[in-house]
């Protein structure tokens, strides 16, 4: 028996008043699979994704997690089950210092729940956990920077801290790259595949370099639906994808 | 049957001004994110300065330059303070306004004084707009102004008449309470300056980009609001109480209609000030027991605030507000 | 380091302090400082502004007073010493109830609700006399309660210990409290609870409990004054007991664990000696809350740690002249600002005795226009050089501050040569 996909949208659809933006979509990532969702503005991937996260409720349709339907869940109960996701605007506790927002995100998993019974200081497998995670994201110098005062960059590599804290095994990330320069996005992009090795990866992005190097296959959303979905030379392709998105003759 | 016209009707004037209120506020809120714990403020702000004006120059001019002039003053505010904070937050925001009502308070009580004020209208509006009269053979009527002398004596008592005077104060709420509705109902859908204060209640950024001045069109609603809040407190002055409590009480009462209605919805708060309204004003009139020792009218002052507990647990978002999450 | 250094303040400012009076002023502002640390719990931590705060704090002192009178009357044993645990039992679980309703909503839904909550709360004190005891409230004896190593709590240095030790033991709790898990969360639920979301936690759930522990500590705080004034009557659930909660924090200033220390001490000087000295001290209450809120919003302890940064770089010193300017001028404008506002009031509360009256030793006539214009001279003479002063100033602490904060060292201590 062939373990169920670990993340499956079914027949999604999700409608603002009269304007359906997401007209029934199906997808399924396997467990350890790696896919990009890119498609044009206005196409509906914010929303898709606030669909899966649970801060939007779908019109119909159903979200599954390990074969479990999440469906109507509350964000943190949805996040407590293994889903993690970073958001376009950097999202962190800015009064907070870059130690901090880490250590904020590993305490659920650890299994410290909402204690006052314990003083922070002598949490010690926090300490290990949130020191890993600063060094893997590349932050341990700005350690007692509050989060406000760090430049854009490393505020987007905070929010990838934050999001991978939790250690879950499914990833969202919305936009990571955005906003960065080329060589900084290559830096992040880098930091993004080290870090999130043996993860399941569902990455919004507009970048295809980023793209390429982060993602086995590829979906395109246009409108709502998604019109392609496979390994990256076939999408490239097809030329419904190429008259909808990547133009004539890429 | 003429009580529960009779209440209804007052249930109703209440509620509308209630109302003028709460729409001030909203709109307020909905644009510029602040609420304004000195809106009621500027509603005791109105009355005082319409007790003034009116003792030199008349009830009618107060009702229009008492508006215009705490208008100005809220403006002003905008300008001077509130701007200044804005880059904080919205709570900065908020407690600058709450100490304004503090300073507002006192400065009010330095000029006028402590004790309530004999703000009276003229004598068209003293006496009733119509008069219910019920007659025990003949059935419910209706007399425009007090009924002719005689007809509502005691002696008459016998015969079963009895009468339900609807006073031409109330009548004078209600009439401008719905002016105010239709004239903001028109500004806002019909109007240029509506249309883009209706963009900037959803997308203030852009509506900046645009090219029009955000900063001015906040100090114009503000003070809109501030001159919203002085009619009310000119028309509630006169009819009510003139005295430095009258802040307190109608402030806490907006903040409940605002919560029960849903915070930003001009349509809920309109709801929840009648529902309000009414309830309050049955629940004074209906003098019956509901609890051992208690009667319904004595719990009146508390039912708005119980009614509120029940909505915030059963419906957090208020009758008509946006869903939470 | 600071803990024990404050403990042995509090042993010892009796002996700066004697007298019953003092006594009963430093009473009153450890009663305040606990009130004012459980507010700020939920304001400066928690990112929730409650306007009826003072709920909890009364209600915790209605349970503690029926606490000690139905003890005293020997239905049991409870020690005076912890009659203000029931108040903060009894504050806790009122917090349980009207919390759930309250921390449905945030930010300004929040602000109205405790509003509305505090109102509720003040109307049901007239509906249970029973509970509330009507105007008169309910008044109790805590020498009546039990006697324990032969401490009745009756005479004023007694309860002033008793007092002291609930001070410094619920401060410190409630600073150990900001280190715990808890603690934390409700940090970064004020900064972002949509992210707090997304790491597993239920936003929702860490502003109810810390709603419930405020309301815990504010109730100790009632069982305190309970204690304190034997007696607890309607006004302690009232709104302008909540409001002066909320004033006296951000003037203390809430980002800051020391702030609501400040502001409690501040709140006793204003309410018992500042409301003796002048008729117009809400007046000035007042317009002291805007401008702070609008200029130092980080209250006083902000003021203070912003000055002790600059101090740490040298940087204070080459400012000392400018404060030093500053503070005469506006001295002498707020002295003049002063006297018309005494005036005004004295004109406005004494229309019919005299129009002179003393006002901190001067002799002032509303009927002279000497008066006025002495009021408006000093007014002129602090006001213009101020203005000219201030941008100057203002000018010197922005380039001291940006330099202290970016580390950059002054000249001396770099060394020339």
């Amino acid at each position: 028996m062939t373990p169920p996909p670990a993340l499956a949208l079914r027949a999604l659809h999700k409608r603002f008043g009269a304007t359906e933006v997401v007209c029934g979509v199906d997808l399924c990532v396997q467990a350890g699979e790696r896919v990009a969702l890119i498609g044009p503005n206005g196409a509906g991937k914010s929303t898709l994704f606030n669909l899966i996260s649970g801060h939007t409720l779908p019109s119909a349709g159903m979200v599954e997690l390990h074969g479990r339907s999440i469906t109507g869940l509350q964000p943190f109960e949805i996040a407590r089950l293994g889903l993690a996701r970073s958001f376009q605007i950097s999202n962190v506790f800015p009064q907070l210092s870059v130690y901090e927002n880490l250590r904020c995100s590993v305490l659920w998993s650890l299994g410290y729940g909402y204690t006052v019974l314990r003083l922070l200081g002598s949490l010690l497998d926090a300490k290990a956990r949130t020191d890993a995670l600063m060094e893997r994201v590349g932050l341990t110098a700005q350690a007692q920077t509050l989060a406000v005062h760090l430049p854009y960059a490393q505020q987007r590599a905070l929010e990838l801290g934050i999001t991978l804290g939790s250690g879950a095994d499914v990833v969202l990330l919305d936009e990571p790259t955005a906003g960065m320069n080329r060589s900084e996005a290559a830096h992040f992009t880098g930091l993004i595949r080290s870090a999130t090795v043996g993860k399941t990866l569902l990455l919004v992005e507009h970048d295809m370099e980023v793209v390429t190097e982060l993602a086995d296959t590829i979906a395109v959303l246009v409108q709502g639906r998604i019109i392609a979905f496979g390994a990256p030379q076939a999408v490239r392709a097809d030329p419904v994808v190429q008259a909808a998105y990547l133009g004539t003759g890429v | 049957m003429e009580f529960f016209i009779t209440t209804a009707l007052n249930g109703l004037s209440y509620g509308l001004m209630l109302f003028m209120l709460s729409a001030g506020l909203t709109l307020t809120f909905s644009m510029m994110g602040v609420l304004n714990f000195a809106h009621a403020s500027f509603y005791m702000l109105g009355a005082y300065l319409g007790f003034s004006i009116a003792h030199r120059w008349g009830f009618w001019a107060a009702l229009v330059l008492a508006p215009l002039a705490v208008g100005v003053l809220g403006a002003l505010f905008e300008r001077l303070c509130l701007r200044r904070v804005h880059a904080l937050g919205h709570v900065p925001e908020l407690l600058v306004t709450f100490g304004l009502s503090y300073v507002v308070l006192e400065i009010v009580q330095l000029i006028w004084g402590r004790s309530a004020l004999d703000f009276r209208v003229p004598a068209l509006l003293q006496g009733p707009a119509f008069t219910l009269v019920q007659h025990a053979g003949e059935g419910l009527g209706v007399v425009w102004g007090a009924p002719p002398d005689g007809v509502c004596s005691l002696a008459d008592a016998a015969l079963g008449v009895s009468c339900s005077p609807f006073p031409a104060t109330r009548a004078l709420m209600v009439v401008v309470s719905l002016l105010m509705l239709a004239v903001i109902a028109a500004l806002l859908t019909r109007t240029r300056t509506g249309l883009v204060v209706r963009a900037a209640l959803t997308h203030p950024e852009m509506v900046n980009s645009l090219g029009h001045d955000l900063p001015r069109l906040h100090m114009l609603l503000f003070g809109a609001g501030a001159a919203l809040a002085a009619l009310a407190g000119v028309v509630g002055g006169s009819t009510y109480l003139t005295e430095p409590g009258m802040a307190t009480s109608m402030g806490v009462m907006v903040f409940v209609v605002v919560v029960v209605g849903g915070l930003g919805s001009l349509r809920g708060s309109f709801a929840a000030s009648l529902l309000i309204g009414l309830l309050q004003t049955a629940a004074v009139a209906a003098d019956v027991p509901f609890l051992p020792g208690v009667t319904l009218a004595r719990l009146a002052p508390a039912l708005p605030f119980v009614l509120m507990l029940f909505m915030l647990v059963l419906r957090p978002q208020g009758l008509l507000g946006r869903r939470l999450g | 380091m600071v803990w024990p250094v404050c403990a042995v303040l509090l042993v010892c400012a009796p002996l700066l302090f004697s007298g019953s009076f003092a006594l009963a002023l430093l009473s009153q502002m450890g009663i305040a400082i606990v009130a004012c640390l459980s507010f700020n719990l939920l304001f400066g931590q928690g990112g929730m502004l409650s306007f009826g705060h003072a709920v909890y704090a009364g209600l915790g002192g209605f349970f503690a007073m029926h606490a000690l009178n139905v003890f005293s009357a020997g239905a049991g044993w409870l020690p005076v010493s912890l009659v203000p645990l029931c108040g903060g039992l009894g504050g806790a679980a009122c917090a349980a109830v009207l919390g759930y309703a309250s921390t449905r909503r945030a930010g300004s839904s929040f602000a109205m609700i405790t509003l509305g909550l505090g109102e509720l709360v003040y109307a049901l004190t007239t509906l249970m006399p029973g509970f509330f005891g009507g105007e008169a409230g309910i008044a109790g004896n805590r020498v009546n309660g039990q006697v324990v190593w032969g401490l009745s709590f009756g005479p004023t240095i007694e309860l002033y210990y008793l007092l002291a030790l609930y001070t410094l033991i619920c401060a410190l709790l409630m600073y150990l409290f900001t280190r715990t898990p808890l603690g934390q969360l409700l940090q970064a639920v004020r900064d972002n609870p949509q992210r707090v979301a997304s790491i597993g936690y239920d936003p929702q759930r860490v502003r109810y409990l810390a709603m419930l522990l405020a309301g815990f500590f504010a109730g100790i705080s009632g069982g305190m004054a309970a204690l304190h004034f034997e007696i607890v009557n309607a006004e302690a659930v009232g709104s302008a007991r909540s409001a002066a909660y909320l004033v006296f924090t951000v003037l203390g200033g809430s980002a800051n664990f020391a702030g609501p220390v400040l502001g409690g001490v501040l709140m006793v000087v204003c309410t018992v000696l500042l409301s003796a000295g002048t008729k117009a001290w809400l007046l000035y209450l007042g317009f002291g809350f805007v401008l702070v809120v609008v200029y130092a919003p980080g209250g006083l302890a902000g003021v203070l740690a912003q000055q002790v940064r600059l101090a740490h770089s040298g940087r204070l010193m080459p400012l000392l002249p400018c404060y030093g300017a500053l503070a005469a001028c506006a001295a002498v404008a707020l002295w003049g600002t002063a006297l018309a506002i005494e005036m005004l009031y004295h004109q406005q509360l004494h229309a019919a005795s005299a129009s002179a009256f003393t006002f901190l030793g001067l002799v002032l006539d509303t009927a002279a226009p000497g008066s006025w214009l002495t009021a408006l001279g000093l007014l002129l003479a602090g006001g213009l050089p101020w203005v000219w002063l201030y941008p100057r100033c203002a000018a010197r602490y922005a380039q001291a501050k940006a330099a202290s904060e970016s580390g950059a060292q002054p000249a001396l201590a770099r060394g020339i040569g």
